[in-house]
């Protein structure tokens, strides 16, 4: 039966939450469009061929940033050379040579899981002491990347596993029945089906290394020179930012700049990753 | 129990014809399976099963859903030893050894001397001609042979004319029929004795169905077949001998088995009878 | 071929060694975090014997670097976690809660994909970005408001903003999962959007979008450079939201650099209270997923 009234409120209701909701997207995307004009408009103007080829100086007021950008890939390489097989591997045993109730088998993912929860600086503590001082690697590039692949081992391993279990029981078995020893189904059959988790999963632990800047303070350090080994310190292009914003009375033009550049290629990774986990999610229904 | 008189004793190979002298002469069995118990956890999926598996016979297993024959079926190449919490007591001798079920039983040699083929086909997601070169690499087959042993089984099962120009193709674009034959030849091509099927064509249309069931019914010349199957029509077409399983005190058992004809005609278990007179009606 | 080999799927030789070689990985995976935990908690022991529990929750003062009388007074350090966390998630969690339902109900759907687009953008920005632009564009307005800028105020609307896409995404992903029957059930009973939204999607989603506002609180406790750049890194209780505060975080990032001794021992115990501090929020949300996931089996 028609209440008008009634009808009026469910109405205004309606009408209220509408609002509110559309309020704070149009905020919210307000606040990013205006966190990407200062950026962009700061560091735009600084930014040029030679401020990427260019050494740092004057603490980063002047010059460029190319021994910053070769101790982030650097960096970057250390911590994806360590974190990539430790973390396939990991996944690979607990997915494949445990059975999922087991108690050993529990208490890794535990860990792992455990492992995803602690804060970066105090990754940055643990780097200090372990690698820096424990290992004696001092501030370097190695114990840096160490420091880092410490970090994005829960990621590296929580994907790869996606991507195994996603593999169907019908190849183990398939593998099996035809005699097949279990290493050669995880060579030729498992460890290609989950591929695209652990690709996934790299992007992933790439764009988390790269924003890193509190793990990388007390282990890679500061230095500006251009890294001649690992064992050099080198300074990651967010540490450069935090330092030129925090320490460096005008560098904060220099800072936008690699801000507009670190973001630029983060956003790459990131669409990167999600178009690949699209893709692979695509795929996954249409071969079902 | 059952009315099989076969001695267990892998010395004897030549059947029971001297005993059983007005029934045709019984072939020498292949496998025999003796007081096999299988549990999953605290669950009995079998009990006390005895049964005799002729070689160069069709053998097909029926009964209701859930009595045990694809479990029955994995002990016999241990796949149950995938699942963890699977125990299999008892004793099957096959061919030349005395107990598969023996822990220091060589499994793969085992599973490629005993093929399954599943009812879901599940080619590896690669080309045709990398899904038998995996396996046969892996049994140490020499490269030069794999092309040949390839095309014959493949002839084998009628595939070879549909597949021989797109052997580099994914094998997962076949049609579910061509699949299961490609199942099927790839378990050939590892030349077992035995291969076993878990109700190979109810995932099929009636049309593959029907070519996959002859393929197999030509099978006996070469291999021993052991086939699940739902189809009672299907068992009485390829069957040479049958056996029927039940669930009995909330475990599944055998409860007859003979030659097919025999079986279908005059089963002498109630149960049994029941269960095959669907197939004449 | 011998028959009576003695190997079998899992035991033959190759499959042992690659076997071992995995397991070896896994437990080198997992025992980083017990590493940690023994490293953080060795560098603390000398400050929790020496200078002891007691004394660095109730001095009065954060004067660790003082020769003559030094005070490790933790505990406003620890408000300024605390009031900088709850300061973020009391702006992060409407909002953020607002734009799922904008995303998943309100938005036409191109414009949703577009939106969810810029969260995911917004949920990558490093933490160091956030804060350079906290200290170039937000420190000065406020400064130029009610001086002197870098204060919780500051760091609460960083903090804030960096968190809101991680609680938005995890509450879209649990309404996503709402079943469409209860919209169904809901549309033919005649109930309106905003009543559907609030006593059906909601309470339908409400474990899964606690459980990423509590993600999102961790996140924010641990969080060190959005705030170190913006908070003013006085060590003090603030007495309005204009004045500077200092997070646990910050003070790690800040001292550990040039510390010594038992200045150093004791930025080690507070890196300790800070895993528990994390650890709180994060323990809640594995307690009520269990809790959860019992339910469902009982129901079931
Ligand atoms: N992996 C397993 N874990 C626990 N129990 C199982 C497992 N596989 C089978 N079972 C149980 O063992 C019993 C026999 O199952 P099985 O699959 O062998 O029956 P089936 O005769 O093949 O049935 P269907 O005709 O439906 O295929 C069932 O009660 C089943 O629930
Ligand atoms: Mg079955």
């Amino acid at each position: 039966m028609p209440d008008p009234s009634r009808h009026r409120r469910t109405r205004t209701a309606d009408r209220l939450l509408g609002a509110l909701c559309w309020a704070s997207a149009l905020a919210v995307v307000a606040v990013f469009l205006w966190l990407l004009w200062d950026l962009l408009s700061q560091g735009l103007s600084h930014l040029s061929w030679s401020f990427l080829t260019g050494t740092v100086e004057d603490a980063g007021r002047g010059g460029g940033i190319a021994p910053v950008i070769l101790s982030t890939l650097l960096i970057l390489l250390v911590c994806l050379a360590v974190a990539v097989p430790l973390g396939v591997g990991c996944a690979t045993w607990l997915s494949e040579y445990q059975r999922p109730d087991g108690a050993l088998a529990g208490a890794i993912t535990k860990a792992v899981d455990l492992l995803a929860s602690v804060p970066s600086i105090v990754f940055g503590l643990f780097g200090m002491v372990f690698f820096c001082q424990v290992l004696d690697l001092g501030f370097s590039i190695t114990a840096g990347g160490l420091t880092l692949a410490c970090m994005i081992l829960p990621i590296i391993i929580r994907t790869t596993l996606t991507g195994l279990h996603s593999a169907p029981n019908e190849l183990r078995l398939g593998a099996a029945a035809l005699g097949m020893t279990r290493h050669s189904a995880l060579r030729h059959l498992l460890i290609p089906a989950a591929v695209p988790g652990i690709v996934v999963g790299v992007t992933l632990g790439i764009s988390r290394a790269m924003a890193e800047t509190a793990a990388l303070i007390f282990t890679s350090g500061y230095a500006t020179r251009m890294p001649s080994s690992l064992s050099d310190s080198g300074r990651a292009m967010s540490v450069h930012i935090y330092d030129l914003a925090m320490n460096v009375p005008g560098g904060a033009a220099n800072a936008a700049a690699s801000a507009a550049i670190l973001l630029a290629v983060l956003t790459a990774i990131n669409f990167t990753a999600s178009k690949l986990s699209d893709r692979w999610h695509a795929k996954a229904v249409v071969t079902r | 129990m059952n009315d099989l008189s076969l001695p267990s004793s892998p010395g004897i190979r030549q059947g029971d014809a001297s005993l059983n002298p007005k029934s045709q002469p019984e072939p020498a069995s292949v496998i025999s399976v003796r007081g096999l118990q299988l549990r999953y956890g605290d669950l009995v999926a079998l009990r006390d099963v005895n049964l005799e598996i002729p070689s160069s016979q069709v053998t097909a297993v029926v009964g209701p859903s859930g009595c045990g024959k694809s479990s029955f079926l994995s002990c016999l190449n241990r796949l149950t030893d995938l699942i963890p919490s699977c125990r299999a007591e008892g004793r099957i001798r096959f061919d030349d050894v005395p107990d598969l079920l023996h822990p220091k039983v060589d499994l793969l040699e085992l599973r490629r001397r005993v093929g399954m083929v599943f009812q879901k086909p599940n080619p590896f997601p690669l080309s045709i001609r990398r899904n038998f070169e995996l396996p046969l690499r892996e049994h140490g087959v020499p490269k030069d042979e794999i092309p040949g042993r390839m095309e014959s089984t493949l002839r084998e099962v009628g595939l070879w004319k549909e597949v021989a120009d797109r052997l580099n193709s994914g094998a997962q674009l076949l049609s579910g029929g061509q699949q299961q034959r490609l199942c099927i030849a790839r378990a050939l091509a590892l030349k077992p004795d035995v291969i076993l099927f878990d109700e190979p064509c109810s995932a099929l249309d009636p049309m593959s169905s029907g070519i996959v069931e002859e393929h197999i019914a030509a099978l006996k010349d070469r291999v021993t077949v052991v086939i699940v199957t739902h189809n009672l029509a299907q068992a009485h077409r390829i069957a040479d001998r049958l056996a029927v399983f039940w669930v009995r005190d909330g475990a599944g058992t055998l409860i007859e088995d003979g030659p097919a004809r025999r079986v279908f005609e005059s089963p002498r278990d109630p149960d049994a009878a029941l269960y095959l007179r669907g197939a004449k009606g | 071929m011998t028959w009576w080999r003695n190997i079998s799927l899992s035991r033959q030789g190759t499959d042992r060694l690659v076997g071992g070689g995995l397991g070896l990985m896994a437990v080198i995976s997992a025992s980083v975090v017990f590493f940690i935990l023994i490293f953080v908690c060795r560098g603390a022991l000398p400050a929790l014997r020496e200078v002891g529990l007691t004394r660095l929750l109730t001095d009065g003062r954060w004067l660790p670097a003082s020769s003559r009388e030094p005070q490790y007074g933790v505990t406003a350090m620890l408000a300024g976690s605390l009031l900088v966390t709850a300061g973020a998630m009391l702006l992060a969690t409407p909002l953020g809660l607002l734009s799922a339902l904008f995303e998943r109900f309100y938005a036409p759907r191109n414009l949703g994909r577009w939106y969810r687009r810029v969260l995911e953008l917004l949920a990558g920005v490093p933490s160091v970005v956030f804060g350079l632009w906290g200290l170039m564009v937000l420190v000065p307005a406020i400064n130029r408001w009610h001086p002197p800028g870098q204060s919780l105020l500051a760091a609460t609307l960083i903090l804030g903003l960096m968190v809101l896409p991680t609680l938005a995404l995890t509450a879209s992903a649990a309404l996503e999962s709402v079943p469409a029957a209860y919209f169904q059930a809901a549309s033919a009973l005649g109930m309106g959007r905003a009543a559907t939204i609030l006593g059906v999607a909601l309470p339908a989603a409400r474990t899964g979008i606690g459980g990423g506002a509590l993600l999102a609180a961790a996140r924010a406790i641990g969080e060190t450079m959005a705030v170190v750049m913006v908070c003013g890194n006085i060590a003090q209780i603030p007495g309005s939201v204009f004045d500077p505060v200092r997070p646990v975080t910050s003070t790690i990032a800040l001292e550990m650099g040039y510390a010594t001794a038992a200045h150093r021992s004791v930025l080690f115990a507070t890196a300790l209270l800070l895993i528990l501090m994390v650890a709180g929020p994060l323990g809640l949300a594995a307690f009520v997923k269990t809790q959860q996931k019992k339910r469902t089996v009982r129901h079931a």
